[in-house]
């Protein structure tokens, strides 16, 4: 049971890291896709949403070329760390990244697009700096998209399974998450340990969806995946 | 508060990796006696429940630390080639230990057939004893394997069922499920009707509840289909005390004794 406990853990830190990581890099991204009539929106917008529907195990698999001690960007990481990026937590941070970007971005664009042009011009006639304008003006306004962003990303992030099992591997406290322990627990004939574990995540993904749909209303966008 | 639950506490997340490092290190500086240190084993599935009971019983003994890391052999192989951080592979083969020895990833000397499985058709409510030539006479789709493109269980059984004879577009319509544990499941649930087993998983199985097989409703190919399992020390962990540590003990009576009870035979040398 320590082991399951483990894996509960690691599951939440991944998810809160991830989540945490995703708000500063979504947020410029967000906003530069509801506001911009650049010609490569629609092209970048395509990209982010691509995990979405990609198979988990197309992303877990070019990542574990790239990833792997022999690549460029993996080899520098040994480098840096003495650790590979593959089978760590930090590589699953990177992963799960990538994996669960749409479901921060796409709320995000949702809310800032609802953001008039018109309030943001009074209050620049009122003299509020580019900066009073997006802390006092737009993230005020956004509050909903940043709720159903992060609830989002951190359940998708808790329910991440291919691209663990691609590059993941099974190893405790550094990449036995709960999808993986569950399905080890099956793998293994331990089913009442698998019943515990999945009902737990069964509870969780059905609170984490009422709570978007009851405290953001009906206005995300990100329903697929 | 004793080392032992020190070591506990500070063992789990990533994020204290750090922090249990400044601890060891300040442990290792006080002058502990003894030099504890972790290992990480892959074990192939069917072998997990005897690894574990190795790991308590080495981790009882001395102050090393052990974690079992359980996978198919051909899926741990190709995780070590592609930098997982273990230290200890014990296959379910003699193969993938070569190639991580000829990849230079593990070390040729370390190189040891640790046990013996047995493979077998469990076949419950047959007509009588199972038969390898019967089997036809089952719908492909019930009769389950473990993948023999990486688990050698199945790679063992794949060769008895093609020297059997059997219809080439039947035997392609079997379940190839993950490894040779899951078959037991399967047949256990009444998923699948027959299947390929190991002995391990039968008796790993009968202790958990979870599955019963009669006697009789097993045909055992101990001399026909032989499964080497063959066990390397990582190059990674050339200097890890508690890696060495498992290699070395895997051949004395005790362990040897442990392996026996599960279900495998260990070779006649003994050392």
């Amino acid at each position: 049971m320590s082991g399951d406990l483990q894996a509960v853990w690691l599951t939440a830190l991944l998810a809160a890291t991830t989540t945490l990581l995703l708000v500063p890099i979504a947020s410029p991204l967000a906003w530069w896709l509801a506001r911009s009539a650049s010609p490569f929106r629609s092209f970048v917008e395509a990209v982010v949403a691509m995990p979405l529907v990609l198979p988990p195990t197309v992303l877990g698999f070019y990542l574990l070329i790239m990833l792997n001690p022999e690549s460029v960007v993996g080899g520098l990481w040994v480098e840096l760390t003495g650790d590979s990026l593959t089978f760590s937590f930090s590589g699953l941070v990177i992963a799960s990244i990538i994996y669960s970007l749409p479901f921060m971005v796409q709320p995000l664009q949702a809310a800032f697009r609802a953001v008039p042009e018109s309030v943001l011009e009074a209050a620049a006639t009122l003299g509020a700096s580019p900066r009073d304008r997006w802390l006092n003006v737009v993230l005020p306004m956004a509050k909903r998209g940043y709720l159903t962003g992060c609830v989002l990303t951190f359940a998708h992030t808790v329910g991440e399974f291919g691209v663990v099992l691609m590059m993941g591997g099974n190893i405790p406290g550094e990449t036995r998450v709960l999808s993986i322990a569950i399905y080890e627990h099956v793998e293994t004939l331990n089913y009442d340990a698998a019943h515990m574990l999945a009902l737990g995540l069964l509870c969780f993904s059905f609170l984490s969806l009422w709570l978007v749909y009851r405290y953001a209303g009906h206005r995300f966008e990100v329903v697929r995946g | 508060m004793s080392t032992a639950r020190l070591l506990h506490v500070v063992r789990c997340p990533p994020v204290f990796a750090l922090v249990r490092g400044l601890i060891l290190t300040a442990l290792f500086c006080m002058g502990c006696s003894a030099i504890a240190a972790e290992a990480r084993i892959a074990v192939a599935a069917n072998f997990r429940e005897t690894a574990m009971a190795i790991a308590a019983q080495l981790e009882a003994k001395s102050p090393h630390r052990y974690q079992v890391i359980v996978g198919s052999t051909g899926k741990l192989a190709s995780q070590i080639i592609n930098g997982a951080p273990f230290d200890v592979f014990m296959a379910a083969d003699r193969r993938r230990p070569q190639q991580l020895v000829e990849r230079g990833l593990a070390l040729a000397a370390s190189e040891q057939i640790y046990a013996v499985g047995e493979l077998g058709l469990w076949w419950p409510n047959g007509p009588g004893t199972p038969a390898l030539d019967a089997l036809a006479t089952l719908e492909p789709r019930s009769v389950c394997v473990a993948n023999p493109a990486f688990a050698p269980y199945g790679e063992a059984a794949w060769e008895l069922l093609q020297r059997a004879g059997l219809d080439a577009d039947w035997l392609q319509s079997i379940v190839r499920v993950d490894n040779v544990n899951l078959v037991a499941g399967l047949i256990a649930q009444g998923q699948a009707r027959a299947g390929f087993v190991a002995r391990s998983s039968l008796i790993a199985g009968k202790r958990q509840g979870t599955v019963a097989a009669a006697d009789g409703d097993v045909l055992w190919f101990a001399e026909q289909a032989p499964v080497d399992q063959a066990m390397v020390l990582l190059t990674r962990a050339e200097t890890n005390v508690a890696a060495q540590h498992w290699v070395q003990q895997m051949q004395t009576p005790p362990i040897r004794e442990l392996i026996q009870r599960d279900g495998y035979r260990v070779s006649v040398k003994q050392d």
